[in-house]
């Protein structure tokens, strides 16, 4: 294994890992989750999602470029201290640690409601433990790399999905456009903005593996996001026009549903088995960075020569925490409508926005860089 | 040494491949083609139609055995019906491949939302299966019954719901999809299609239903049964059905028959039918346009003094088409309106063009306004040929 | 009992994999780190299997939101 510093990412597979944590576990949740807010008008809120989601592109490239071999965490332990910094890290220690725990119940759950009803979660989560594992212990290079090679199978069986749905259209279900009220569409595209755009602030913790050309990093971040929103608008959009705002809001699982519905002539049907692929891959790259973001944060926070060996052990914290931490249905819908939404805006939303103004005092700025590791 | 270790730690992956936690083999389900409930002594009675996978394969020949089996399991819940049968049944209920659901008049009465809470629950039913209501007899007794040509009752069941739906008119195929649309939509009721059974009831069941040329019995699908809520009130008769089925544009071909002389008809084939509804206001108050075009051609032809030379023969059999179409649809408006049940979605048209005053008009207690309004036709029929020949053949006198 | 099994093969497979790293000179704290982590998660996970009730992590994400719950 080589040591750690080696681990260099390209624009490219920035990009893909942008949009991969970004689809993460939306392209499952949301269609219900804005089914039962924003009803047909589900397509409206998440456009208004990619317009602040833009937006927010533009402060995380900000940031990009002001953080230099930094990490976002790393940063702050620049400017504020050791001891401060490392409490801060803690809090993001939690925050990543809790969105693995999360995206795991998520994943049991949606396994055992949908395809495998009699596995026992922990089966579940102790295979996908076993790949995230094996990511984290392999290193950030080689997870890169791998989502280079499944993005464009990512992306083919992602058209072919739509493809296929185009025929079961029903326009009249898009009707009356904007009929929820704008009260309601901008509650559902804060949802979008907050599991979609927000959630993919992780892409703060790789600044110290990326390529040198900070440009194509910043245009990568505005490309993923770009790329991202619009592929859970196809979606939601499908959704709607196949579905229909009813349908949406009845099943936990919309997007499966919609694999269900393919139906071209009498023999190309029941795909969906095949097309859990797009989300299997989208959940796990999105817990995989998060865990490997954790990992990260502990080993500066200790300061540690080598954070690999941390995989492992860290591992088996995730599947005790998936275990005790979300035992029914009902306390996930509840997590995550009544609790994430705030996590999200406080440590994704205000934690680079405060560290974006700070960094606006040149001070401050004279600090992070007299603080910048070595060129490895 | 570390070579060969590696290699064992790759083959012992293998072991794990064997299957995933929750496989199920096909020798360890009974597929399910076909579920029917009734309601007896306030308890589910449920059947399940399996198919005999060595009865349905092309070698066999002769109906030695059924395709199929029929199971029937009580219970409170229909969950619990369907375990009990595992004292009768080899394997597990599969519900992947169901095709038809049969409600029985009686629980379509009762309120059908408590019955397909557990299909819909279920991960294994798909939502593609279509959902009828036996009229007239038990959901039991239509799944218990030999059908000639398919050998699969329930395939050709669906079949004929869905090839007579698109090429006669009086009945629709709805799915449990649309079923649950229909159920939770406001401004627009379910309707489900009903199916009987003609003939002997007691050779239904029997191979001996099929040794002559027609069968002793066989199904019918015979009128539109109209919800209200998640309640059965009543059925459509076959215009009023055909009046539907125009209305809210599933049909697609029917036919249409003119008389020509006390005793003789022109027949015309329907061959395209579109329906649009546009709900307006005028003065506050709602008014549905209705506007169909159809296409038609002349298929038969019994009086031969109609003359198809003439243009305005064209311009009468038009007029008289449209006639007709404007009074089956009369006829469905009619009853909806009799019985207060919009099944033909004039809310709904409503909802999606005047969102606003939909609000209003439900917030004020008058879902079922669409009695009041009124409704205005706009029906074009084209006839565009008369086969391959012009007049009909002329008698010597 | 299996949780505790699970876990033991873990943490064994962990040790058997990292070994060399996690014996390298100088490279003590990654191996307290690795152990107390690794042994957090032992307990944890065996604590669960052997129905010990055990607060939610979870729950802590409500102080996000100013502690309210719910």
């Amino acid at each position: 294994m080589k040591p750690i510093g080696n681990g260099r990412i390209s624009a490219r597979q920035f990009k893909i890992m942008i949009v991969f944590s970004l689809i993460g576990d939306s392209i499952l949740i949301l269609p219900n989750l804005m089914g039962n807010i924003s009803h047909q008008d589900a397509w409206l809120s998440q456009l208004a999602a990619i317009a602040c989601g833009m937006a927010l592109a533009w402060a995380y490239a900000a940031l990009l470029g002001r953080l230099g071999r930094l990490s976002f965490v790393g940063a702050w332990t620049a400017l504020l201290g050791r001891i401060a910094g490392s409490a801060l890290g803690l809090v993001y220690a939690y925050g990543f640690y809790a969105m693995v725990l999360a995206l795991l119940a998520e994943i049991s759950l949606f396994m055992r409601a949908q395809m495998m009803r009699e596995t026992p979660a922990e089966a579940i989560m102790l295979a996908f433990l076993i790949v995230i594992a094996a990511g984290l212990r392999y290193g950030i290079e080689t997870f890169a790399r791998t989502s280079e090679l499944l993005y464009p199978i990512f992306i083919a069986m992602f058209l072919f999905l739509s493809l296929c749905l185009l025929p079961q259209i029903k326009a009249d279900q898009l009707l009356p456009i904007a009929g929820a009220g704008m009260p309601q569409i901008a509650e559902g595209s804060f949802l979008s903005f907050a599991y979609g755009f927000l959630e993919s602030a992780v892409l703060l913790m790789l600044t110290p593996y990326l390529e040198d050309d900070r440009k194509a990093a910043r245009s990568a971040i505005f490309k993923g996001f770009l790329t991202g929103g619009l592929m859970l608008f196809l979606i939601l959009l499908l959704c709607v026009l196949v579905l229909g705002p009813s349908m949406m809001e009845l099943k936990h699982y919309p997007t499966f549903q919609l694999a269900q519905r393919i139906e071209i002539g009498r023999f190309l049907e029941r795909l969906e088995a095949l097309l859990t692929f797009l989300w299997i891959v989208t959940v796990f790259y999105k817990a995989l960075l998060y865990s490997f973001s954790l990992q990260k944060t502990i080993s500066e926070i200790a300061r540690l020569q080598d954070d690999r060996i941390l995989a492992m052990p860290l591992c088996l914290l995730m599947l005790a925490g998936g275990m005790i931490s979300v035992p029914n249905i009902a306390a996930y819908n509840e997590l995550i409508k009544a609790q994430f939404p705030y996590y999200d805006l406080i440590l994704y939303l205000g934690g680079p926005l405060l560290l974006l103004l700070l960094l606006a005092i040149p001070a401050a700025r004279r600090r992070l860089e007299a603080r910048q590791p070595r060129a490895g | 040494m570390r070579k060969r270790m590696r290699i064992c730690l790759v083959l012992s992956c293998l072991l794990l491949l064997s299957g995933c936690w929750s496989r199920r083999e096909l020798n360890d389900l009974l597929v399910v083609l076909g579920m029917g409930i009734d309601w007896v002594d306030g308890q589910y009675l449920v059947s399940f139609q399996v198919v005999n996978p060595s009865e349905i394969s092309s070698k066999t020949k002769g109906a030695s055995r059924a395709p199929g089996t029929l199971y029937q399991g009580r219970g409170n819940t229909i969950f619990e019906a369907a375990r009990s049968l595992t004292t009768q049944a080899p394997r597990l209920m599969y519900l992947g491949h169901l095709q038809l659901f049969v409600l029985s008049e009686e629980i379509a009465r009762r309120g059908v939302a408590s019955v397909i809470d557990s299909p819909l629950r279920d991960n294994e039913a798909r939502m593609d299966y279509n959902v009828v209501i036996a009229r007239g007899a038990t959901a039991a007794e239509i799944l218990d019954l030999y059908t000639p040509l398919e050998r699969l009752p329930t395939y050709s069941m669906q079949q004929s719901l869905r090839t007579s739906e698109r090429s006669w008119a009086p009945t629709v195929a709805v799915t449990m999809s649309d079923m649950i649309n229909k159920l939770s939509d406001d401004g627009q009721q379910l309707v489900l299609t009903g199916i009987e059974i003609e003939g002997s009831r007691k050779q239904a069941g029997r191979p001996s239903n099929l040794t002559g040329f027609r069968p002793a019995a066989s199904y019918n699908y015979r009128g539109i049964g109209a919800f209200k809520g998640d309640k059965l009130i009543g059925w459509l008769n076959e215009k009023e059905s055909k009046g539907f089925t125009d209305l809210t544009d599933n049909l697609d071909s029917t036919s249409i028959e003119l008389p020509c002389s006390p005793t003789g008809y022109t027949g015309i084939e329907v061959t395209s039918s579109v329906t649009r509804l546009m709900p307006r206001l005028r003065d506050g108050k709602p008014e549905f346009l209705v506007k169909i075009w159809a296409q038609g051609d002349v298929v038969e032809n019994a009086c031969s003094m109609v003359d198809f030379n003439r243009d305005a023969t064209f311009v009468d059999l038009e007029k008289r088409s449209e006639n007709i179409v404007r009074s089956n649809a009369e006829a469905a408006i009619r009853w909806a309106k009799r019985h207060e049940t919009d099944v033909l979605g004039f809310g709904s048209a409503l909802a999606k063009k005047h969102p606003a005053y939909w609000e209003r008009a439900r917030d004020d207690g008058n879902s079922s306004g669409f009695s009041q309004a009124a409704i205005v036709f706009d029906i074009d029929v084209v006839i565009r040929k008369t086969g391959t020949i012009g007049n009909s053949v002329k008698p010597k006198e | 009992m299996y949780a505790l099994l699970t876990g033991c093969f873990w943490l064994a497979a962990a040790a058997a994999l990292d070994r060399r790293e996690l014996l390298r000179r100088g490279r003590k704290k990654e191996l307290v780190l690795a152990a107390a982590i690794g042994l957090a998660g032992l307990l944890l996970f065996a604590a669960h299997g052997l129905h010990v009730p055990l607060p939610n992590p979870l729950d802590l994400t409500s102080l996000f939101r100013g502690g309210k719950t719910g």
